[in-house]
């Protein structure tokens, strides 16, 4: 009868042993956040070869978020947004039989989404990194002509390399500064009225905070 | 998890589109917008004078129709007779024997006036006191467009027409509308500044229709 409850007792502690324990949560979840960054930038963004936005601007932002699957290749999600605008002083626009003069008001708003890889190396206090992005992009297009907008929106598929760097400047190593540049593609057509651009294509780089 | 996941993707979407920068108004000159069109086959060697209204049609929310004889409007028509003496053409004071025929319209209101469809019987058919080609003689019946007319009409919007009165004159015949222009852009509120911009926008709407100037002088 003895050797039966130690039969049992033997079976049960073997079922049980797998399954982690609340201590053992404990340090998965300390893990899985020690092999994740976080990355919350603003960023500058500019129109590679659009007839309709060419100026450069500031007003974007991107987040990122990501798990190291080994010590130096992560996967995670991101999303960012940008607006690039751009004023087209008064000018005339002569057609075959008809004529137009206005001042116009070009903006271009741009909302990627998807997932991210990344490659780091090694590095104590900065650690390079190139990375890729896949996803979707939604793309809002608008001309106002004196305060009448006529506008176009529409998705796409959006593919992103980007380099960077993440700098970890204070002895609490979790809070760092991270600086990247990035190039991307969406098949989106953006522009408006006789504007047109089959694809949207962007450059800029990016500087805020990782931990 | 999955659930909570995409309610904060959601979420987040949001946040990113109302994060839309808008356009820089104050760079703005606020000059108005003009338009121009034309009948391809109009030669402006073919002819020599006009006859201009001498009041601007207004358009408001009521059936009657007004004409304004101000001092802007008075300004206004000579800003367009000034631009058709430089183009080469001679004012005469008898629309019986002019070649030209330049008719004006302001619009403030645009409780009748919206857009214009791009088939006939066009909108003027049913305006009220709208200009009536009888105005330029009895035997016209209709408007004679050789080019659609795809915009549409907003306040504070100057409307003028130049028909072309050398066609045969025969009864139930259109009169051809050779030219037009439009003029547009939000009233200031300060009356002398708005008439200003719209008589430079009088001047634009001559210097982009070259086609108008008479070689032979």
């Amino acid at each position: 009868m003895k050797s039966k409850i130690y039969q049992i007792l033997l079976a049960s502690s073997c079922c049980l042993l797998p399954l982690p324990g609340h201590a053992q949560k404990q340090i998965n979840k300390a893990s899985f956040w020690k092999s994740s960054y976080f990355n919350i930038d603003w960023q500058a963004n500019g129109l590679i070869g659009s007839d309709f936005v060419d100026k450069i601007s500031g007003w974007g932002a991107h987040f990122e978020m990501g798990h190291y699957q080994t010590a130096n290749f992560a996967i995670g999600g991101f999303i960012s947004y940008h607006t690039n605008n751009e004023y087209l002083p008064y000018q005339t626009f002569i057609w075959e039989n008809s004529a137009l003069s206005t001042e116009q008001q070009h903006s271009l708003f741009q909302i990627p989404f998807g997932i991210s890889a990344r490659y780091r190396l090694s590095g104590q206090y900065a650690i390079p990194y190139i990375g890729a992005k896949i996803g979707a992009q939604y793309t809002q297009s608008e001309d106002y002509i004196h305060r009448t907008c006529v506008y176009q929106n529409n998705w796409g598929f959006y593919i992103s390399p980007e380099i960077g760097v993440e700098i970890y400047p204070f002895a609490q190593k979790r809070f760092g500064l991270h600086l990247a540049c990035y190039y991307s593609f969406a098949t989106n057509e953006h522009g408006v009225l006789w504007y047109h651009n089959k694809h949207t294509q962007n450059y800029g780089f990016r500087t805020g905070i990782t931990f | 998890m999955n659930y909570r996941l995409s309610l904060c993707l959601v979420a987040l979407t949001s946040f990113c589109h109302s994060c839309q920068k808008e356009p820089d108004w104050t760079e703005q000159s606020n000059e108005y917008l003009v338009y121009t069109q034309r009948d391809a086959s109009f030669d402006a060697n073919q002819h020599h004078n006009y006859f201009i209204a001498d009041s601007i049609l207004l358009i408001d929310d009521t059936a009657e129709p007004k004409y304004l004889k101000s001092q802007e409007a008075e300004k206004i028509i000579s800003k367009v007779a000034q631009n058709m003496d430089r183009s080469g053409y001679h004012r005469v004071n008898d629309k019986e024997n002019a070649d030209l025929g330049l008719q004006l319209s302001y619009i403030f209101d645009t409780y009748y006036f919206t857009s214009y469809p791009s088939y006939p019987p066009y909108w003027w058919w049913g305006y009220p006191g709208y200009w009536d080609p009888y105005y330029w003689g009895s035997y016209w019946n209709g408007w004679g467009y050789s080019f659609p007319i795809s915009y549409s009409y907003s306040e504070n919007s100057l409307l003028g027409e130049l028909v072309d009165l050398t066609v045969p004159k025969e009864e139930g015949s259109h009169l051809p509308v050779a030219w037009n222009m439009y003029i547009n852009g939000e009233p200031s509120g300060y009356r002398h500044f708005d008439s200003n911009r719209m008589q430079r926008g009088i001047d634009q709407a001559f210097r982009q229709s070259s086609y108008l100037k008479k070689e032979n002088r």
